[in-house]
């Protein structure tokens, strides 16, 4: 008879809270009316014979499952795609991050590359795991979230349905997995190190054996454009994570895409304005080197930065046109 | 996947509907989970014992059945039987299960009178 309550209880740790005690005593109840229907000679039962009747019943999650009034599980079919995904560039982002920081700490103080190693793995692990979790629990959070509104859609599709409001049939156009992917992974990395590594940007270089580094980049004005940086990648990340779950672009995400690319261009005109470089920090370098023949290194470096600011204008003035361009090809296929 | 795994899921799939109302049928008077699996086994409707006691319970939720604990006998089982909208239910879908029996009836038979007319 203990082996029927050990697996009353199995099944019963698998239910919800709420059902479970009625759960178990109506399985224990069954259980032995299906003894008494078995044997019904007997009034004593062997391991055997109750064995024999638990198989019926099947292995305790089977039989969990069949009386669970819902699916209990944590990212459904529907989702895990998306999910995966998402895990996957979270992951690599913090890995990478890891990884970079932890070389440049290296470089800094001056530690030989082989003791990367034994850092490597207690380096990643915390990062990787706590990012895996956040993706994790936000993907939880929409299993339970969403189903509402999938229902809430097909009751509205059951009841107000008129084929006539149904959208002409223009070939959707698909969102480019790949280019939206690579555009999360970045987005997250600017980030991360604008926020948390923008008082390592400089230059370094060897001197002998002694790594150096002189703070050649205007904080104040980083610091200044940081508030602005931060909410366009941060909507730029929302954009594409939309974007990798859709799989398709819509008017909205087409005009929310031309916003972010006007405001980037905006953001990156302004920091073309502001004296980025201070070509004096170069002075610091000092050694045999003239005066004169730092400051023009330096305004060497500020002018490459200047042309960097400048291609990244044309590149997004491009991906803008682009953009305009098959906003106005889906407009001009819907009228 | 093969014609005899295609074949078993069509008619688990056909028998499927037929479950439910052959359980309706037979719990106007209360009658207990085993109790009610020999009473159909019987009479020819075989169910696993796995199909039938979480379907209960599935009734009893959608409100066409009761249910109480019954502790007169040596010890206490879980008696079903229709309520009210199971009653109303039970008329419904037999005068479905009739119409669809007549119905397919007489498919299936022009179908064989047109294939013996063609031999």
């Amino acid at each position: 008879m203990e082996l029927i309550e050990r697996y009353v209880s199995a099944v019963g740790r698998r239910l919800p809270h709420k059902v479970r005690e009625d759960i178990r005593a109506e399985l224990k109840s069954l259980i032995l009316d299906a003894l008494e229907g078995r044997f019904p000679d007997k009034t004593e039962y062997s391991e055997e014979d109750i064995t024999a009747v638990l198989r019926d019943f099947g292995p305790p999650a089977e039989a969990a499952a069949r009386y669970a009034p819902s699916a209990r599980y944590l990212i459904g079919p529907q989702l895990f795609e998306i999910y995966l995904l998402v895990a996957g560039i979270v992951l690599a982002v913090s890995v990478f991050g890891t990884v970079m920081a932890l070389i440049i700490e290296l470089s800094v103080n001056n530690v030989p590359l082989a003791g990367l190693i034994p850092r490597l793995l207690p380096g990643i692990l915390p990062g990787a795991v706590t990012s895996l979790g956040f993706v994790t629990l936000i993907f939880a959070v929409l299993e339970r979230v969403l189903p509402d509104k999938e229902k809430e859609s097909l009751l509205d599709a059951a009841g107000k349905w008129d084929p006539r409001k149904l959208p002409p049939a223009v070939p959707q156009q698909r969102v480019k997995i790949g280019e939206s992917a690579v555009s999360v992974f970045f987005s997250l990395l600017l980030l991360i190190m604008l926020n948390f590594f923008a008082h390592r940007l400089g230059v370094y270089f060897k001197d002998g054996t002694q790594w150096q580094f002189i703070e050649t980049v205007n904080r104040d004005v980083v610091a200044g454009f940081l508030p602005y940086w931060n909410a366009l990648l941060l909507a730029s990340l929302f954009h594409h994570v939309v974007l990798l779950v859709k799989r398709h672009w819509s008017v909205g995400s087409r005009l929310l895409g031309i916003s972010l690319s006007i405001a980037a261009l905006t953001v990156l005109s302004l920091m073309l304005r502001k004296p980025l470089i201070l070509p004096e920090g170069f002075l610091a370098l000092g050694g045999t080197a003239a005066g004169e023949d730092l400051l023009r290194l330096g305004r060497l470096l500020a002018a490459a930065v200047r042309i960097g600011l400048i291609l990244a204008i044309a590149g997004n003035t491009v991906d803008l046109a682009k953009q305009l361009s098959a906003l106005f090809k889906t407009k001009a296929q819907t009228f | 996947m093969d014609y005899e795994s295609i074949l078993k899921n069509l008619v688990l799939e056909l028998r499927r509907g037929i479950l439910t109302l052959s359980v309706l049928s037979q719990l106007r008077s209360p009658r207990y989970g085993y109790s009610l699996l020999q009473l159909l086994s019987l009479q020819g409707m075989e169910i696993d014992q796995n199909t039938l006691y979480p379907l209960l319970r599935r009734l009893e939720q959608q409100g066409l059945l009761h249910s109480d604990w019954s502790l007169e006998q040596s010890r206490p089982r879980r008696y079903y039987v229709l309520s009210e909208a199971g009653h109303r239910a039970l008329r419904q879908i037999s005068a479905e299960w009739r119409n669809l029996t007549a119905t397919v009836e007489s498919l299936l038979r022009n179908e064989e009178g047109k294939k013996d007319g063609i031999d």
